[in-house]
């Protein structure tokens, strides 16, 4: 990860580009459409694999105050009397057509960024939860958080080499599930399995009237299951 | 020579502590909201001579990518600034009237049907 620094030189000095000084030419009118989707879950369960799988990752981080809890756990700073510490993100963006672009957020996958959340959440389209049948317990949190928020959330179950598998109900039950909530399985390695992944979350928000504004005759969505190609 | 070496190292660390960059200030100025997908865009107006204080180097780069319409986060990753520190550096652009904030259509549930209909064509077409 890069470290924090300015491109400028310390004296002030900008480098020349186009324009002698800081004349914006606004275009302004182009209409940018971004929406924003999560992929959360827990730590390694494969967040960084599946949003780099699909779109271009860019470097993305900040630096947030923490509570007393991270003290000693996180590289910390101390600015101005609070307590700052350095969080990467995932982030990857797919551009669709000339005027949508679409936002992967990865959320960090620790307890103690559980801060951010309600930041990456905000707008968001809906969120990818990402699970391991052998560290189910570990997206608990992130279910329970969208459901909370009622954000509309898929989840897909990320399948790992020598995992256990298990049927999508036998993982609705264990998540305790409302029967509605897509469940699939992906290989997060694989840009054909993602995309599955998206557009059944897309799907999903799309047939959930409470997503967008146009209610639209909603059936109830089906257990789909993109079986990864072994 | 070889002690200034390492010092000047990326590995050092920051030149400049990034809250340097806002004058020590954690919290972006005025009530507009700058998430992640919020889209800013250069409002056309010049930046006052003099400029006023605390107005610099970063603020220009910003100010210069803003000439389209761009994210917040976009933004950060094209500056490798961290994302507090590029938003209170865009609320000083904003009270400034530099850069304006573009109104979101697609936030939930004003989603616009249409919009995610095309959203789920070009995933399909990917």
């Amino acid at each position: 990860m890069g470290s924090a620094r300015s491109d400028s030189a310390p004296d002030g000095h900008v480098p020349a580009a186009g324009t002698p000084d800081d004349g914006p030419a606004a275009t302004g009118d182009a209409p940018l459409n971004p929406f924003k989707i999560l992929v959360a879950g827990g730590f390694g369960v494969g967040k960084t694999t599946m949003v780099s799988a699909i779109s271009e990752i860019r470097p993305l981080r900040t630096e947030e105050a923490i509570t007393e809890v991270s003290i000693g756990v996180d590289d910390i700073t101390d600015v101005g009397g609070k307590t700052t510490t350095t969080v990467a993100m995932d982030f990857g963006r797919i551009t669709i057509g000339s005027r949508i672009t679409l936002y992967l957020f990865g959320t960090p996958g620790q307890d103690r960024f559980w801060f951010m959340w309600d930041d990456l959440s905000y707008g968001a389209l809906g969120a990818v939860v990402m699970a391991d049948t052998r560290r189910l317990i570990d997206c608990f949190p992130a279910v329970d958080y969208f459901e909370r928020r009622s954000l509309p959330f898929i989840i897909a179950i990320n399948v790992f080499d020598g995992s256990p598998r298990y049927e999508p109900d036998d993982i609705r039950v264990a998540l305790d599930l409302e029967h509605d909530v897509p469940i699939l399985l992906c290989d997060a390695r694989k840009r054909s399995s993602v995309k599955e992944v998206l557009i059944t979350l897309v799907e999903y928000v799309l047939a959930n009237p409470s997503g967008v504004a146009t209610p639209v005759a909603s059936t109830a969505a089906e257990v789909s299951v993109a079986a990864p190609r072994p | 020579m070889a002690h200034y070496d390492r010092w000047l190292d990326r590995q050092a660390g920051p030149v400049v502590r990034p809250y340097a960059l806002t004058g020590g200030r954690t919290a972006p100025a005025g009530d507009t909201v700058l998430d992640l997908i919020t889209v800013v865009v250069a409002s056309g107006h010049r930046p006052v001579t003099p400029r006023p204080p605390g107005f610099g180097p970063e603020h220009r780069r910003l100010l210069r990518l803003c000439r389209e319409p761009v994210t917040v986060a976009d933004l950060a990753a094209d500056v490798d600034l961290p994302l507090g520190v590029v938003r209170i550096l865009l609320s000083d652009l904003i009270q400034e009237k530099l850069i304006t904030v573009q109104p979101r259509m697609a936030t939930r549930p004003q989603t616009s049907y249409n919009l995610l209909q095309e959203v789920l064509d070009g995933l399909r077409s990917l």
